[in-house]
């Protein structure tokens, strides 16, 4: 039995407190130091946004937020001031693969927290966000312990699982040693994906001519919708946001995000999010629409051009320059 | 709690170290650890459904006093059925209530008669079949006088509840495991090195393979309608290395750990791919469920001791009801139907026994009959795993139609994501190959160079941690 146990011991345990002493000097994700802008992690966009909202929020006092998925990279925060009341202050308030129960998580702790919120948008995926079999403990989307409820030490350990991949921990070892940091190809402000400027940005849209569009692969012929995501527990997280920004007297639109699959949103779910949030404040670009018919529109399959988050914000804010989503 | 979790992973060495060390050698606190262990393990899935398990452990239990102790043969009897009516109804009500008020409704339906019903919103208790199947195998033995019964209740409780074996089996027979659980457990280092060394394989079989290619067969199913061919072909092998990873890795897992605390559990593969006919597959696949079938379903009914017609009927019936054990849809029993029909040449022209040694014994590769056996045998397994999986079997045929179409002859999707995945299948087939004689792929000789086999062990974690997928939970939990 001894000798079965130091064997077990030298085999797992020793291997083991050697990873977990690199993990915790070399912090491969950045959650384990105070949070630093000179040297972040992208892998958790959820981590890193809520992180940046914390630092910032006590000189910027935002009121106004994006919240969505990855998707949210394609709306940029500073076309959508030009719309805003004066004043405000605009986050963009996102997690990899946000789903409703993320979001309103978030909504949640601000309402909690007494910050104030004037205008929102929220994206929705088809069919991201009403996934209900999505499991939130992978590196890059589990939730922040802040709106999770998780233990630090339980949200570590799913880090430190993500970190046993043998390519990780070269890298961690590898990155720490030559000191090499990401840089930050976010907006330190308003969290926006790859800040642009914006004056270059309108004259010249961007097109991703770098990106390889054959991989694009064949749309199918047909309009297909997608099957009905939103049940009663989801209806229920939908009806609690629609309350909380009822009680802020927010301005908000709820935006179907359009993909390239041109996967319609389910008639029934649509139904509902109109019947929750209204009609008026409900915009879905999914679909077979001119938005989603042209390949150069995306960067990949699911991810808009800032071109198309333009026609978005134009078409919810300013009928004037809404845009005719009839397919040519 | 999932085998392939970090909760095991803290619970299992938990229970090994009080196992040994604290109960110091008395089997009788051995079996009370193993039962709170087993009832803890359990309840992590869902503690309501505790009650149900002890219940039917009771049920099974009292039963099986009763029916040894009845003065008459009619009380005898009056016990039995009372186990088997309520064990059965369980089932009935958790597994199939939906699907008989449906699929009864739409009978009703076809003759004009629009039949209300309400269904049931149950959620299955996991491992209701397996455990069902270890009582009513119990009591079913104490009825035929081929036991008496265990009048410990813990040493009962621990025979149905064991963790290893508690949710997707192997299905134990009393006369195997009993007797293991009621005696004194020597701790053997060989045999608890073995364990782990099954343990890392199956976890290899689950998290590398099975996870991998569940991301590709989950999509490629889900759009069948917009696949071509050949991406559909994929997608049903994928599938079939899959469900047998998955399964045969939960199996290795079990029995590995039930090493570590001295006890053997049945076989429940033994590398059913490499098999010449179907029949040699079912001898080689998902065992203990097959053997249960023979033995207290076949066998009862007469076997093929009645002639032809008779162990035809037999025939149709166990595999009807195997697949109709797996689930409440009619997948399941088309899947039972198909590999019934693909016995049956090798019944009528007594050839389904043929092949009872492992392929190519003593030699190291097959000849071209054994490869050309193989291939046809696995290309029809393939075919049935379409059935069953596919969520009607109108989208199975479709899905079998689309295949046999000109564009099986185009380039697949996900060509590239897969060649890693395709990598690890090929390993896994070299391996169990040259291992087919072994018990389980990574049994290696003990007094080999501990080094060289240090290596290999490390060699597994590492693909393991670098190349597995997200771990989803087993297949064989929703049956």
């Amino acid at each position: 039995m001894k000798r079965f146990i130091l064997n077990f011991v030298l085999f797992t345990v020793v291997p083991l407190l050697v990873l977990v002493l690199v993990y915790l000097i070399t912090d491969p994700f950045k959650t384990i130091k105070p949070f630093d802008l000179k040297n972040v992690s992208t892998v958790n966009r959820d981590y890193l946004s809520t992180e940046l909202f914390l630092k910032n929020n006590k000189i910027y006092h935002y009121d106004s937020f994006i919240f969505g998925s990855s998707r949210g990279c394609g709306l940029n925060t500073y076309l959508w001031k030009s719309y805003l009341p004066k004043g405000s202050q605009q986050f963009l308030f996102q997690a990899w693969c946000e789903t409703i129960t993320g979001i309103y998580q978030k909504i949640d702790y601000l309402d909690k927290h007494n910050q104030r919120i004037r205008n929102v948008i929220i994206l929705i995926d088809v069919p991201g966000t009403f996934l209900t079999n999505q499991e939130p403990h992978e590196v890059m989307t589990i939730k922040h312990p802040l709106f999770s409820g998780m233990s630090w030490l339980k949200y570590q350990s799913y880090l430190f699982r993500a970190f046993l991949q043998p390519s990780e921990v070269i890298k961690s070892i590898s990155d720490y040693t030559l000191g090499k940091r990401i840089p930050v190809n976010f907006d330190t402000i308003s969290n926006d994906w790859e800040s642009t400027n914006i004056d270059s940005w309108q004259k010249q849209p961007m097109q991703n001519s770098s990106l390889d569009k054959s991989k694009f692969g064949i749309k199918p012929k047909d309009e297909t919708f997608s099957t009905p995501q939103i049940n009663e527990s989801f209806e229920k997280i939908l009806e609690n946001i629609y309350l909380m920004l009822k009680k802020h007297h927010a301005s908000y639109k709820i935006v179907v995000s359009p993909a390239y699959d041109q996967v319609h949103i389910n008639v029934a779910d649509l139904h509902i999010i109109s019947s929750i949030f209204g009609a008026e404040n409900v915009y879905n670009f999914s679909g077979k629409n001119k938005l989603t018919t042209d390949k150069y529109n995306f960067m990949d399959l699911n991810h808009f051009d800032l071109n198309v988050g333009w026609e978005i914000i134009n078409t919810c804010y300013d009928k004037s320059k809404s845009v005719d989503l009839k397919c040519k | 709690m999932l085998f392939n979790s970090i909760d095991f992973a803290i619970f299992l060495p938990i229970v090994f170290l009080l196992y040994w060390f604290v109960t110091k050698g008395n089997f009788k606190l051995q079996n009370i650890l193993l039962l709170v262990a087993s009832y803890f393990f359990y309840g992590c899935w869902d503690w309501r459904f505790l009650f149900l398990l002890i219940f039917s452990t009771g049920l099974d239990y009292f039963t099986g006093l009763k029916m040894f102790d009845a003065s008459s043969s009619g009380m005898k009897k009056f016990w039995f059925w009372l186990s088997i009516s309520v064990n059965l109804g369980f089932l009935g009500v958790f597994k199939y209530y939906n699907f008989f008020m449906a699929s009864f409704a739409e009978a009703l339906s076809h003759v004009g008669v629009q039949a209300n019903y309400s269904t049931l919103k149950v959620i299955l208790p996991v491992g209701i079949s397996f455990y069902t199947f270890h009582g009513l195998s119990y009591v079913i033995d104490i009825y035929k006088d081929r036991i008496k019964p265990e009048r410990n209740f813990i040493h009962y409780s621990v025979f149905v509840c064991f963790f290893p074996l508690l949710v997707a089996g192997p299905i134990e027979r009393a006369t195997h495991l009993l007797p293991q659980i009621t005696r004194k457990r020597e701790f053997d280092y060989d045999k608890a090195v073995d364990g782990l060394r099954q343990i890392l394989w199956g976890l290899f079989k689950k998290i590398v393979i099975a996870d991998n290619c569940a991301t590709y067969v989950n999509d490629i199913f889900a759009n069948y309608q917009t696949q071509t061919g050949s991406t559909l072909l994929i997608g049903a092998v994928f599938f079939t290395f899959q469900i047998y990873c998955d399964f045969s890795g939960y199996s290795d897992i079990a029995l590995g750990t039930a090493r570590l605390f001295g006890i053997e559990l049945l076989r429940n593969f033994a590398f059913p791919y490499f098999s010449r006919d179907i029949a040699e597959f079912w001898r080689r696949w998902h065992i203990s469920l097959t053997t249960w079938f023979r033995d207290y379903v076949y066998i009862p009914l007469g076997g093929s001791r009645g002639g032809k017609w008779q162990a035809i009927r037999n025939t149709f019936i166990i595999f009807l009801v195997s697949g109709f054990w797996h689930g409440a849809n009619w997948t399941f029993i088309a899947w039972g139907g198909y590999h019934a029909v693909l016995f049956m040449p090798l019944l009528l022209l007594q050839k389904n026994r043929r092949n009872t040694d492992m392929v190519a014994k003593g030699r190291i590769l097959p000849n071209l009959k054994e490869i050309f056996q193989i291939s046809i045998t696995f290309m029809l397994v393939v075919l049935g795993w379409i059935i069953f999986r596919a969520e009607t079997i109108g989208i199975s045929l479709l899905y079998i139609k689309t295949i046999l179409s000109k564009s099986l002859f185009t380039l697949p999707h996900y060509v590239v994501g897969m060649s890693k995945t395709v990598l690890f299948i090929g390993l896994l087939l070299l391996v169990e190959w040259f291992q087919r004689d072994k018990k389980h792929a990574l049994e290696l000789n003990v007094t080999g160079n501990k080094y060289l086999k240090w290596t290999i062990y490390y060699s597994i974690v590492l693909i393991i941690l670098e190349f597995g997928a997200y771990s989803q939970s087993f297949i064989y939990f929703q049956f």
